[in-house]
Order: C-alpha cells, then sequence, then structure tokens
C-alpha cells in the first residue's frame, strides 16, 4: 500500500538560526479532505455554472488542481533534501509511517 | 534481522560491494517485505545492482523508486567551500510533477512548440500522452549521471531501487 506522508521535518542552522520544525502532513491532510468534502457542494456548485457558461477549460483547470495538489502532497513520502556547507545546514525530510516505524526498531 | 540483509551486510564486511550498493540492496529487500508482508526474495538473488539490471526482462527490473541528486566536495577540499548536497526525490512526485503538465495552458504549450521550432527542434509537446510519461520514468531507472568539476566537485544523479 501507498502510505500518506505522514511527517514533515525541516531544520534549518547556522550561526544566527537554530530552528527546527516536524510538521503532521497526515493531520494536514485530512484537516484539507475534510475541507474540501465540506465545501463540495459550492464546488460542484461552482462547477455546473462554469460549464454551463461555456468556462469548461476553468472546470477542468479546477478539478485538475484540486486534485494534482492532493496527488503531490500524497507523493512527498520519502522525499529528502539535504543541503549543507561551512555556515548553514537545511534539510527537509518527508517521514511516512514506514519510516516512523523503521526509526523505533 | 532476515537472511538476506544479513548476506548483504556480509557482503559489505567482505568489501565485495560497496556501502552504496549496500543500501539501495537493503532498501530493495525493505520494499519487498513492506509490499508482500513476507520476505520473497531468496538468498541466491541477492546481487548487487548492476546485476539486477543485466536483465532486461521487465519481470526482472526492479521499479525505480527515488531520484537522487547528490553533489559532493573533492577530498580535502576547503570547508568554507565544501558544498554538500542530497537530494532524494520519489518517483511518485516526479510522476505527480510530469502529471501537472496538463495544467499548461494550450496557449503556452503553443510558446513552447514556436520555441522549439525556432531552435530546430521538431516536436510538438501536445503530443505528450500520459503513457510516454510512465515510459519516461521507467526508462529513468538506467540513467547515471557522473559529472565531476573543474574544483573536484562531483555531481551524481540516479536512481534509487
Amino acid at each position: 500500500m501507498n502510505w500518506p506522508p505522514m511527517l514533515m521535518h525541516v531544520k534549518v542552522k547556522n550561526k544566527d538560526t537554530d530552528f527546527g520544525i516536524w510538521i503532521p502532513l497526515i493531520l494536514l491532510l485530512l484537516i484539507a479532505a475534510a475541507v474540501v468534502i465540506a465545501l463540495s457542494p459550492l464546488i460542484i456548485l461552482a462547477l455546473i455554472i462554469m460549464l454551463m457558461v461555456g468556462m469548461e477549460r476553468w472546470a477542468r483547470f479546477t478539478v485538475l488542481s484540486l486534485w494534482t495538489a492532493f496527488v503531490s502532497v500524497w507523493a512527498m513520502r520519502g522525499l529528502e533534501v539535504n543541503v549543507q556547507n561551512s555556515k548553514d545546514i537545511v534539510i527537509v525530510s518527508v517521514i511516512s509511517e514506514e519510516g516512523i516505524g523503521r526509526k523505533i526498531k | 534481522m532476515t537472511a538476506s540483509k544479513k548476506k548483504i551486510l556480509e557482503m559489505l564486511a567482505q568489501g565485495r560491494i560497496s556501502a552504496d550498493d549496500a543500501y539501495k540492496l537493503l532498501n530493495a529487500v525493505d520494499e519487498e517485505v513492506g509490499g508482500n508482508g513476507t520476505e520473497t526474495r531468496n538468498e541466491d538473488t541477492v546481487n548487487t545492482k548492476r546485476e539486477y539490471t543485466a536483465d532486461p526482462s521487465p519481470a526482472n527490473k526492479l521499479k525505480p523508486k527515488y531520484l537522487r541528486v547528490t553533489v559532493t566536495p573533492r577530498e580535502g577540499a576547503d570547508p568554507e567551500h565544501a558544498d554538500r548536497v542530497n537530494v532524494r526525490v520519489p518517483m511518485s512526485l516526479v510522476r505527480a510533477g510530469l502529471k501537472m503538465t496538463a495544467l499548461i495552458p494550450p496557449d503556452a504549450l503553443n510558446k513552447a512548440n514556436d520555441a522549439l521550432h525556432d531552435k530546430g527542434i521538431n516536436f510538438d509537446v501536445k503530443n505528450i500522452k500520459p503513457e510516454d510519461l510512465e515510459e519516461l520514468i521507467t526508462a529513468l531507472g538506467d540513467m547515471e549521471v557522473d559529472v565531476e568539476t573543474g574544483h573536484g566537485e562531483k555531481v551524481k544523479v540516479f536512481v534509487e531501487y
């Protein structure tokens, strides 16, 4: 099964800053899904109006945008960016449930 | 620890494979275990990446999992100028990114086509289909870019299984 991303760890370190944050992506995904579901009647209404007034392209664009945003966040599982030099360190990593399990082991 | 993992670590300890190869193999074993619930690969099939890809038949080919980009400074480089980059992009994200081409407005595609024609490239970007993208991603598995700059920095772009 393709697990959703659970956590995103962002760390920025230089001589002035030592900043690290854990972002619960799974919660954000759930909140976003809940918002989309709650707003779905309005979205559907807007899509119907767009189709009726001949704005098919915009209707298609709206649906595709929502879908690709969701798929992109879901596909971030395992993303890792680590850039460092003598002065700065920037780390971004997206951890899935598998990754957390592996860390616990 | 599973038998396959033990075998990989033994091969690493004996110097038969590099740390990089061992990492890739351990990832492949993890994927196998994660995917099936049980480990199905027997010890005889534990080989290096090169041996995996020696047989190009689809059944024997592992799916590319990550696109890796690494930049490492030369040994003994001035620490002030020793930049290190290590990027691991999941293939699913590459796939999602490529699918976003569907969001590009037709006018922009026309402009891209015109620009390509101006450069003498006779290619219509509108003809790129989802099947082509999938084929492109699969073909990325065979790609390996290894560049060494004049300053001794090594840039590697490769696919991890």
